[in-house]
């Protein structure tokens, strides 16, 4: 009987499972060939930092409006001098690497494939003092679903490395370097930008087929997979190849080391400094757990090849990016056995995300970096609790523990206040975008998935993952595959506030007294106040004097929580959120009460040994 | 080990004791309000400060927040009780010497002490070149060999050739340390002029002492982790695991104190 129970329990979810798992697949099928295709073909000179190149461009109007324009990016142009947009914004730094020099991507010719000159009409100046885009006026519009071929040849001129592309000594990171389609939406407009000093890039999928020369002895990594290698005198020839990718780097540098491993059927080449070899186990722990754990929670890695970069030292503007295919992890060469910090797994297993929330649902990064950098961040942290322990997730040393999601809290709710997550990245300024854009969208994430079940959360992200993979989505289908798990309105309710206007879900205690109630009892008054105006479901754990501990749960709703009752045990404790559900919360300690004298702790012994011997080495 | 210096060390036990007393109480200045600081900032939690251990850090971060308020006032503290320990220093050390050097009353070490003082105080600012001198090699070979292995494709060679170029600097270091020592010791020795004791120790300096004093040092700088890791791995909550944890340092501690005064005790034997 129970065994029939069981099967009649288990059979109608196992065929919901196997029903989600056929659509799941259907969703997340290998990458077909894109219409649009560019084939580049283009030559490293390493002496003077340049890459010329041609594109032969075939471009299909995917959108449901003829297009009378194209819009480009030249990328590069936001290194051409101070005044450019990145430049600004930016202060002329990244991530604390200052600009030490300029670049630029020149166009030589832009012409149809029956030899029409477009460059000549084409609008450069469309950003005062920037020139990062290019408006081309076409002389014939191009109707939905016809197609367009072109042909530019271009100069890329590459900044000493600071903001992710550039060079450092012989080191090349050749990025943005190509005259490249702004992504066309599905209603014919443009979503075109310059290059901003807070967040990245935005493109349609196409296919790439990457012709890259070299000197002989280098060695090239490249977004695809390398077809053939060709030797033409004192060069090299690459061909690499990628379907439905959005984007297209490569770097180049002779002193590569490299080592491949292969992982559920994804090569994994990793490209490193020499001296690196002792920290390359845990640079492939990441990759291996995040291609297994991303895969199995958004769907599989669909690409035959990832690149992992490891640039070598006075490269570090380089390091911590993404590119289809091709990510630049970063971090020290040596490794201390038994002592986890967050370099090198993190930066690694931030970028490997990053191929799903980037590569893969490539939202426009500029108008919803949360969508890109948020959720990324999120699923770092959660690979590295999931991997490490909640509590050893960011650092793991003897007599110390930290947990990231935990640092990530006091990042990002105390200080100065920040934009909400939701905001487009030129709403941010360097100190607020990490800490909102980045740590608070994934305390929102993580609070929901501790708060209303793991579960049903991994199922909603992972949803949301696969059915908008190889799309372009914004917040609302975001929402609409939570909602579509947690019922209507759950996002509107709890995402949209915390997401999209940075509401928090601050609570305290306010007061717990326990007394005698005059009948061998004690009666025990608690009293908690919320301050943030998102109301998440939370509890509170009570202690007694005699180590009974008792669980009171505050249903959402309630601006404040009051519960009296008469027990036995006197309460003299008491702890809100005790299983640290809400990470929404800036303060955790006025979560805590106590109505008995703290015993003294061996802090204070700790403090003054330590400053007697300081005291010992500065005095006699 | 010789006879004569565990005799001095015996002789001078009331004197290292008073030292390590002296020691411990301006350690206390930023120490005690250091801890009652962290100890208000979690008095609402059940655990008390016990709460710092709890695994994944969040009380140590909490608290660590709600210390950026109260930075300040510590500071004031800590530089008040830094500069106190520099103004004692050669006074505590003087005295230790005394009480060393033979059998007296501690009231009469600390007057020969007090006596010394600014003879100390003259010690250390002849030798203050040297300190500089070292601090500044230890600072500017790894620099400048960083700059002259930059084109090494390795960052491990660069590190470990930069890592090589603290050596220099370190030896200096040590060399300013045992010159220092043996210059007060001879100072309370002899109290003969500045000169004189400078010239006096310089004679006793390496290869002859170096490494006796190095090994002394590393001996002190084990005692000194040693109290810490133990307290850090002390997995005990409550008042009688802090007791513990503050008699198991404070041991250690004392011991450390008395590595130093073999040492201070060797240092008065190779003095003339």
């Amino acid at each position: 009987m129970f065994v029939a129970l069981a099967a009649a329990l288990v059979t109608p979810r196992a065929t919901k499972a196997q029903q989600a798992s056929d659509r799941d697949a259907a969703i997340v099928a290998p990458p077909a060939p894109c219409p649009t295709r560019y084939a580049i073909d283009a030559a490293l000179d390493p002496v003077a930092h340049t890459v010329d190149g041609t594109v032969r461009l075939h471009w299909v109007n995917e959108s449901s409006a003829p297009a009378t324009d194209l819009w480009f990016h030249l990328y590069l142009n936001a290194f051409a001098s101070n005044d450019t947009v990145f430049m600004r914004e930016s202060r002329g730094q990244l991530r604390g690497v200052r600009s030490p020099g300029h670049g630029g991507l020149d166009l030589h010719a832009l012409r149809t494939a029956a030899g029409v000159d477009l460059l000549a009409r084409a609008d450069r100046a469309l950003v005062r003092g920037d020139a990062p885009q290019l408006r081309v006026p076409l002389a014939a519009p191009v109707a939905p679903g016809d197609a367009l071929d072109l042909v530019i040849t271009f100069r890329a001129r590459l900044p000493p490395v600071f903001a992710r592309s550039g060079f450092a000594r012989d080191f090349h990171m050749i990025a943005q370097w190509f005259p490249k389609l702004a992504r066309r939406e599905a209603d014919g407009r443009w979503a075109s930008f310059p290059y901003h000093g807070m967040g990245e890039f935005y493109a349609d999928f196409a296919t790439y087929d990457l012709t890259l020369r070299t000197p002989r002895g280098w060695v090239v990594g490249a977004t695809g997979a390398k077809t053939r290698e060709t030797m033409r005198g004192a060069q090299v020839e690459r061909h690499f190849h990628a379907d439905r990718v959005h984007d297209a780097a490569w770097v180049a540098w002779p002193h590569f080391r490299e080592l491949t491993i292969l992982h559920e059927g994804v090569a994994v080449r990793v490209l490193h400094p020499p001296g690196h070899e002792a920290v390359l186990p845990r640079h492939l722990h990441a990759v291996r757990e995040g291609l297994t754990r991303f895969g199995r929670a958004f769907g599989p890695y669909p690409y035959p090849t990832l690149t992992v970069v490891l640039p070598p030292r006075g490269a570090e503007g380089a390091a911590g990016m993404e590119y289809p295919t091709l990510i630049v992890s970063g971090g020290p060469w040596f490794d201390v056995p038994g002592v986890r910090t967050p370099f090198p797994e993190e930066v690694t297993a931030h970028e490997l995300a990053h191929e799903w929330f980037y590569g893969l649902v490539a939202t426009n990064e500029v108008q919803w970096p949360m969508l890109d950098e948020g959720l990324t961040q999120w699923a770092t942290t959660r690979l590295l609790a999931d991997v490490f322990g909640e509590t050893r997730s960011a650092i793991a040393l003897p007599g110390l523990t930290l947990d990231a999601f935990e640092i990530a809290r006091l990042f990002a709710l105390r200080g100065r206040p920040t934009p909400a997550p939701g905001q487009p990245a030129y709403a941010f300024d360097d100190s607020t975008y990490g800490r909102s854009v980045y740590l608070r969208t994934a305390l929102v994430l993580e609070t929901t998935r501790r708060t209303f079940g793991a579960a049903r959360f991994d199922r909603a992200i992972g949803h949301y993952a696969r059915a908008q993979r190889f799309r372009h989505p914004v917040p609302a289908d975001l929402f609409a595959s939570f909602d579509a798990v947690f019922g209507a309105d759950f996002s509107a309710r709890t995402l949209a506030p915390a997401l999209l206007r940075g509401e928090t879900a601050d609570a305290h205690l306010v007061r717990l007294e326990s007394a005698p109630d005059g009948r061998g009892r004690f009666r025990t008054d608690v009293e908690a106040a919320r301050t943030g105006s998102l109301e998440l479901p939370l509890s509170l754990a009570l202690r007694a004097d005699d180590g009974r501990t008792r669980r009171l749960a505050w249903p959402p709703g309630m601006p404040r929580f009051r519960a009296t009752f008469t027990a036995p045990e006197r309460y003299t404790a008491a702890i809100l959120d005790p299983d640290r559900h809400n990470l929404l919360d800036a303060d955790a300690l006025d979560g805590t009460l106590s109505n008995r004298p703290a015993p003294p702790g061996a802090f204070f012994a700790r403090v003054l040994a330590a400053l007697q011997a300081l005291v010992a080495t500065v005095g006699a | 080990m010789t006879t004569s210096s565990l005799a001095r060390l015996r002789t001078a036990a009331p004197a290292t004791f008073a030292v390590y007393v002296c020691q411990t109480l301006l350690a206390l200045a930023p120490a005690w309000p250091l801890a009652r600081a962290v100890e208000r900032s979690l008095a609402t939690h059940p655990l008390g400060s016990d709460a710092l251990d709890a695994p994944g850090g969040l009380w140590r971060l909490e608290t660590l927040a709600a210390l950026s308020d109260t930075a300040a006032p510590l500071a004031d503290v800590t530089l008040i009780a830094v500069l106190l320990t520099l103004a004692v220093a050669p006074l505590l050390q003087m005295t230790w010497l005394a009480a060393l050097l033979r059998r007296m009353p501690l009231r009469e070490a600390l007057a020969l002490g007090a006596r010394r003082y600014a003879a100390a105080v003259g010690v250390s600012v002849a030798l203050l070149p040297v300190l500089l001198v070292a601090l500044g090699t230890l600072a500017l070979v790894p620099a400048m060999l960083s700059r002259l292995v930059t084109q090494t494709p390795s960052d491990r060679t660069h590190d470990l050739v930069v890592l090589g170029g603290l050596v220099p600097g370190l030896v200096l270091l040590a060399f300013w340390g045992l010159w220092h020592d043996l210059a007060r010791a001879s100072l309370a020795r002899s109290g003969r002029s500045l000169s004189a004791v400078l010239r006096g120790a310089q004679a006793c300096l390496p290869p002859r002492t170096l490494p006796t004093y190095l090994g002394w040092l590393a001996v002190g700088a084990f005692f000194a982790t040693a109290a810490q890791l133990l307290a850090s791995g002390f997995s005990g909550r409550g008042s009688l695991a802090a007791f513990a944890t503050l008699l198991l340092t404070q041991t250690l501690g004392l011991a450390r104190t008395v590595v130093r005064a073999r040492w201070l005790a060797t240092a008065l034997d190779r003095v003339r």
